[in-house]
């Protein structure tokens, strides 16, 4: 008995003297974190970490959980089983509490295994695999979205999710929705390339949580932030289109603010980034001889600042100013808005004014890591003028949102729930009137409305031994048009183990019509604009949109030939409940009416992704679409859509000499089966006369990429190098001033062959 | 199914062999370390295993052999179950990474 008393006393002290190394570091950047609070979990034996992030503590004889603590990140705890030293990865506190963070990823494209939501994130190193002068033209390796011309003439880009409109998409800028209302497709064009981090893509319907918008996907676009950018970055760029850019990141490193310390209250700490882009064009190119302008003129500067605010109680958040001004030219090749003579020839001209504000405001309890409140101001004004030959556009939009969530926990982490409250508002002032041509069918309707919706939203979150992951989000809003609706949303993960994970979605998503900038394209057209909305109360006579959207996902990870892999198929219905169709079967017109019947999406797609050898990437996509509406003239597929693409990226980097210098090559190739082209009378289009279907069409675009060192590099790349071109993209190109001019009937690039060369350098 | 082809038939192929031994290491940031110096001519995959400090190279053994795998690996500083780097080499890893200052806590 004496004997075991000695033994245990000497274990105690032996015990007591031993001592527990470690090292805390930052999750994403890897950079070791300093002054850590470290401490046994129920004692004040702790001690924190020095300027290496280093640490050494006693161990407890009894203590089993060392917590580690740290302001601006998600409290750690640990399991103590014995070992000598411990490395703690600390994750930066997201203070927005919507969205997945996905950190530590080799691959450029990766699929997440753990969200229950079909989540892709693309990051920096897949966008430096293009030129991707901005957002719209970084999802060509994407298969999940088809980036495609709105119109022949103004050169600019939209997007497809599921085969439907970019509209049905929502979205997101640091998880505050944007590209919406008069935004909604040229808002993609306000994300330079150079800007972005990484961009996550939700296929399906996403989270209560951030509105009811969302119908076929959600795109969240995280800006580089005072966290990650670099020191300074600018990137050049030249394309042999007379394309030119300059992008500027700048993150001046402001030291801790010694005037404001007080040791009762605590520091505020704020750190900046600011993000510059300006591009220029003004050479004209008529390749194809149509007599228009194969790509438009543009002058476009954007400008973007973010302030992180950094508190030591648990308060944080992040707050943007930015400042958007683009002009566009476009038409016939010699048209000029400032000439008193060029400019009555059909051209477009369109200027853009965009101020926004958004704050996003967090805290997180004190010793309670799991319970936090969070709030999202956004306020933006939009002012838009445009000339599209005949017709006169201005539009202004003032927008307000402000969406509070609370976050918590019920009983343990295993449960948890996120409830919160959201205001709405929009307010438009629309015109759109004809110089010359007869037809005013529009100028006459009032297109001025102003939207108020107040919502309240709940979500649940289970999660049971990380195998199973049910999210279950219900929101009800009320609009000041449409009154009360109710939007239910379930996601459901099951790992069967740690390689394969089958996903199910299904929800409700709404949208309020906007016809005008959401389908900006028929304005590159002489189409009668036709609306016949038959609701009394509804916006120009249309109905709220209204969807059910469901998806099934697997994925599953392998190792071919000893290297890694991953597999995912998956399978998407979106079907409409209501929908403001856009009818363009009948030759120069374009009608609006509720949909009265059926429409639906069906979608289906298989991605692989291997690396067959040493720094060498494989991908390999297949999407197939049925996408079909009624129209007055019958069910039919939706125009302009194909229903197969197929593509396949090789990513291939040279090893790393001394210096960091290394090559890295990329190439894509892509097909995009034939489209259904809406019967014109004309005969001298391409697809018309009696030929309904366009032609399928290769793409391919390479880039070469030389590091110098590891911070400059140049890069050289060729787009469209199949050469494949529309030879004549616009209906009645000879004769703009007849009704049958239209340049919306688009169906693949107009411009050819493309090289480009560009720079990149950055110091961190 | 293919996966588990490719698998046995690269097991039965005598050109290639795979070993797996003891690395020191800290970190994710000495795992890429160690997987980048054995990117090298003759070995076709090597990944480690942080959680037990294991390496696992599969190399052909007419371009390259395994004293030369340990050799590469003490040449970018870090110590392996047969053979220790010269104190020279150790200086060139990364300060957090320093595996033998922190073996004397």
């Amino acid at each position: 008995m004496r004997s075991l008393l000695v033994i245990a006393t000497m274990l105690w002290s032996f015990l007591a003297n031993a001592q527990l190394g470690g090292v805390v570091v930052d999750k994403s950047s890897q950079e070791v974190l300093p002054s850590v609070v470290v401490i046994w979990e129920g004692t004040r034996l702790g001690t924190t970490t020095n300027a290496e992030g280093e640490f050494s503590i006693p161990i407890h004889p009894e203590a089993k959980n060392l917590v580690i603590v740290m302001v601006g990140y998600v409290s750690d705890t640990l399991f103590y089983k014995g070992e000598n030293f411990v490395r703690v990865e600390l994750v930066a506190h997201n203070t927005s509490t919507a969205g997945a963070t996905v950190a530590g990823d080799k691959s450029a494209t990766t699929m997440t295994m753990r969200n229950p939501q079909n989540f892709q994130v693309i990051d920096k190193k897949e966008l430096c695999k293009a030129a991707c002068c901005n957002l719209s033209e970084s999802f060509e390796t994407n298969a999940s979205i088809d980036a495609t011309f709105a119109d022949a003439i103004t050169g600019t880009k939209q997007i497809k999710m599921l085969g439907l409109d970019g509209k049905y998409t929502q979205i997101m800028f640091d998880n505050i929705p944007a590209v919406r209302g008069l935004a909604s497709t040229y808002g993609l064009t306000y994300v330079p390339g150079p800007w972005i981090n990484s961009i996550y893509i939700a296929k399906g319907i996403g989270s209560v949580t951030s509105g009811f918008e969302s119908m076929t996907g959600q795109i969240n676009v995280a800006h580089k932030s005072p966290d990650n950018a670099e020191k300074l970055h600018i990137n050049a760029y030249s394309g042999n289109a007379g394309r030119m850019e300059l992008n500027v990141v700048w993150r001046p490193s402001i030291h801790n603010q010694e005037g404001v310390e007080d040791s009762k209250r605590g520091s505020i700490r704020f750190h900046p980034v600011f993000l510059a882009h300006g591009a220029y064009s003004s050479l004209r190119f008529d390749h194809n001889k149509d007599g228009f302008l194969d790509n438009p003129l543009f002058s476009n500067l954007l400008l973007r600042n973010e302030w992180r605010m950094e508190t030591d109680r648990g308060l944080g958040g992040q707050y943007t100013i930015s400042y958007m001004h683009l002009t566009n030219t476009a038409g016939k090749r010699d048209y000029d808005p400032k000439d008193e003579i060029r400019s009555k020839l059909w051209g477009v001209d369109m200027k853009t004014d965009r101020f926004e504000f958004s704050g996003k405001t967090g805290f997180v309890f004190p010793e309670k890591e799991w319970k936090s409140f969070g709030s999202q101001v956004n306020v933006s004004w939009q002012d838009q003028k445009g000339k599209y030959g005949f017709r006169e556009y201005s539009g202004q939009q003032l927008s307000a949102r402000i969406n509070l969530l609370f976050a918590s926990r019920i009983l343990n982490d295993n449960h948890k729930i996120t409830t919160g409250a959201s205001y709405q508002f929009d307010d438009y002032l629309e015109r759109i009137y004809f110089k010359s041509i007869p037809p005013v069918s529009l100028s006459s309707q009032n297109l001025n409305r102003r939207e108020m919706v107040p919502g309240v939203f709940g979500e649940y979150t289970l999660n049971a031994k990380e195998r199973f992951v049910m999210i279950a989000g219900l929101r009800a809003d009320y609009h000041n048009v449409y009154k009360l609706f109710f939007t239910p949303r379930l996601h459901l993960r099951y790992s069967f183990n740690e390689l394969s994970t089958i996903k199910l979605v299904a929800g409700k998503g709404y949208r309020t019509p906007n016809i005008l900038m959401d389908n900006v394209g028929m304005l590159a057209s002489n189409r009668d604009i036709i609306l016949q909305g038959n609701d009394p109360n509804g916006i120009y006579g249309m109905k709220m949109e209204s969807a059910w959207n469901f998806g099934l996902i697997y994925s599953k990870k392998f190792k071919l030939n000893h290297r890694d892999g991953t597999l995912s198929l998956d399978a998407y219905r979106t079907q409409f409940v209501n929908q403001v169709v856009m009818d363009m079967e009948q030759p120069e017109e374009v009608r609006f009416y509720n949909l009265d019947g059926k429409s639906y999406s069906n979608s289906a797609q298989a991605e692989f992704h291997w690396s067959p050898a040493r720094r060498l990437e494989w991908r390999l996509a297949y999407r197939w679409l049925e996408v079909k509406t009624d129209y007055a003239s019958g069910l039919l597929d939706k125009p302009l859509l194909n229903k197969h693409r197929a593509f396949t990226n090789l990513a291939f980097s040279t090893k790393e000499k001394s210096k960091g210098s290394l090559w890295r090559f990329d190439g894509t190739l892509q097909w995009v089966s034939k489209k259904r082209i809406p019967y014109t009378e004309h005969q001298d289009h391409d697809a018309s006369a009696g030929n309904s279907y366009s032609q399928d069409y290769f793409q391919l675009n390479a880039q070469v990429t030389y590091v110098i060192r590891k911070d400059f590099e140049i890069y050289v790349g060729g787009e469209n190098l199949t050469n494949f071109m529309v030879h004549d993209p616009i209906v009645s190109a000879e004769n703009p001033d007849s009704q049958s001019f239209d340049g919306s009937l688009i169906w693949g690039p107009v411009f050819g062959r493309m090289g480009y060369v560009g720079l990149r350098w950055s110091l961190n | 199914m293919f996966v588990q082809f490719a698998a046995n038939a690269n097991s039965q192929d005598p050109k290639s062999i795979t070993t797996t031994f003891w690395v020191a290491s800290v970190c994710q940031t000495c795992k890429a370390t160690i997987e980048k110096a054995m990117d090298t001519k003759g070995v076709v995959q090597a990944s480690y295993d942080l959680e037990t400090q294991m390496l696992t190279v599969i190399y052909k053994p007419k371009k390259i052999n395994e004293a030369k795998l340990h050799e590469l690996l003490n040449a970018v500083g870090y110590d392996t179950a047969v053979s220790k780097c010269t104190d020279e080499q150790y200086s060139r890893v990364h300060h957090c990474c320093r595996y033998r200052e922190l073996e004397k806590h």
